[in-house]
């Protein structure tokens, strides 16, 4: 969008880019990506029957049932608030490169690779932070 | 008597970018109702000047004054109201290809206004027809022809009745036929509305259709404002050069073969 002069021309017709790029984005993402991560969540916990009944053929039902003995709301609480933050990083990385390319079609693709790693990196640094603190404040 | 106040005002504006000076102590007023425009060759700084002109960046000193507001001193507010009432149609069109042609008109209405619905298709519609473009608006902005978009792009520029119309390079990009009926829209709307047009360009062709005073460019300082007639019986040679399209530097083609001959041969260069 700086690129195709989008953005420049937001400003002239007196339109905040940040809340008319950033926002909607934003609040796309803090509801996607929670829901993406229940889905993954479930699916993993699936997946994981399904290798044991055929592995060793453990009945679904003693699967699920020690599934849920071993799984607290608090596992489900971190997760939702892990993916909330990674969502506020992927989002604000991505755009926040993309409001800084300047140049043509390949500044595009080397501002989409840097957002990509440095969005990566950041949520892995907040995945351990997260699981520090959320370890640490079980223990006690 | 009380002294007109210019719609535009650059005062002795400093622009660098890394140590390099863009433009440099520039000072240009342009009148209400007068179309000026820009003239200069590439990295003459026009581009930079249109760009403080329009708020999208402030200048190192000096100020630019819009009917009186200073665009770097002025308070959000302030600024977000001057913005308002200067309508730009970009280089490269600048329209949402997300949104169609209508959207793309209406979302400044949309925005700033709290016109009903209906009003505002109608409006857009307006606008639309104003430029030709009255059965387009359904369309995807990726639709449309070169000029086509830049018609679509001065509805949107106009969409909130600005008193100032700012045009980036309208011709460029299109055939010599689509520039000139650009150039009739130009005239146009400055007939129909009264405004004050601002037009960057180095299509002399088109400049001498359109304006009523020319600022020329060069290095990043303003070498001549004047009239058309003032302009062409100028003797500044970087003037003479650019309206007689003269280059800078002449290759001389039976040189260049010596050169690469003796450079194939094993030579120096």
């Amino acid at each position: 969008m700086v690129v195709t002069e989008e953005i420049d021309a937001l400003r002239t017709m007196a339109i905040d880019p940040i809340e008319f790029v950033l926002a909607p984005k934003y609040l796309a993402a803090l509801i996607v990506l929670p829901c993406l991560t229940i889905l993954g969540s479930a699916c993993g916990i699936l997946a994981g029957g399904l290798f044991m009944r055929i592995s060793t053929g453990m009945a679904l039902s003693i699967y699920f049932t020690s599934v849920a003995h071993s799984m607290v709301l608090r596992d489900v609480f971190t997760g939702l608030v892990k993916s909330m933050a990674f969502a506020t990083i992927i989002v604000h990385v991505g755009c926040l490169e993309g409001f800084r390319v300047r140049g043509g079609p390949d500044a595009v693709g080397r501002s989409a690779t840097a957002a990509v790693v440095k969005s990566t990196f950041l949520v892995i640094l907040a995945d351990v932070g997260f699981t520090a603190i959320f370890y640490l404040t079980a223990a006690r | 008597m009380t002294e007109v106040q210019p719609a535009i005002s650059v005062r002795d504006v400093v622009v660098s970018y890394d140590g390099r000076r863009v433009l440099d102590h520039v000072n240009l007023d342009v009148n209400r109702g007068e179309t000026m425009v820009l003239l200069g060759g590439s990295g003459s700084g026009k581009s930079t000047l249109l760009r403080q002109i329009i708020g999208l960046e402030r200048p190192e000193s000096g100020q630019i004054l819009i009917n009186g507001v200073d665009l770097a001193r002025s308070k959000p507010r302030e600024l977000k109201r001057v913005r308002r009432s200067i309508g730009v149609a970009f280089q490269n069109s600048a329209l949402f290809n997300s949104m169609s042609v209508e959207d793309n008109i209406a979302l400044p209405l949309r925005e700033h206004t709290r016109l009903a619905e209906s009003t505002i298709r109608l409006m857009t519609w307006m606008k639309l027809a104003v430029v030709g473009l009255a059965d387009a608006g359904k369309l995807s902005p990726q639709a449309l022809s070169g000029g086509m978009k830049k018609r679509a792009a001065v509805a949107r520029a106009l969409a909130l009745d600005p008193e100032v119309l700012v045009f980036d390079e309208p011709s460029a990009g299109l055939d010599p036929i689509v520039a000139a009926e650009l150039d009739e829209l130009i005239l146009g709307l400055k007939r129909a509305f009264s405004m004050t047009v601002v037009v960057v360009t180095h299509e002399m062709a088109s400049a001498f259709r359109i304006a009523d005073r020319m600022a020329m460019l060069y290095k990043g300082s303003l070498i001549a404002v004047g009239t058309k007639e003032e302009l062409q019986a100028s003797t500044h040679p970087r003037i003479r050069q650019f309206l007689e399209r003269v280059p800078d530097n002449i290759v001389d083609t039976a040189a260049e073969s010596q050169r690469i001959q003796r450079y194939l041969a094993g030579g120096a260069i």
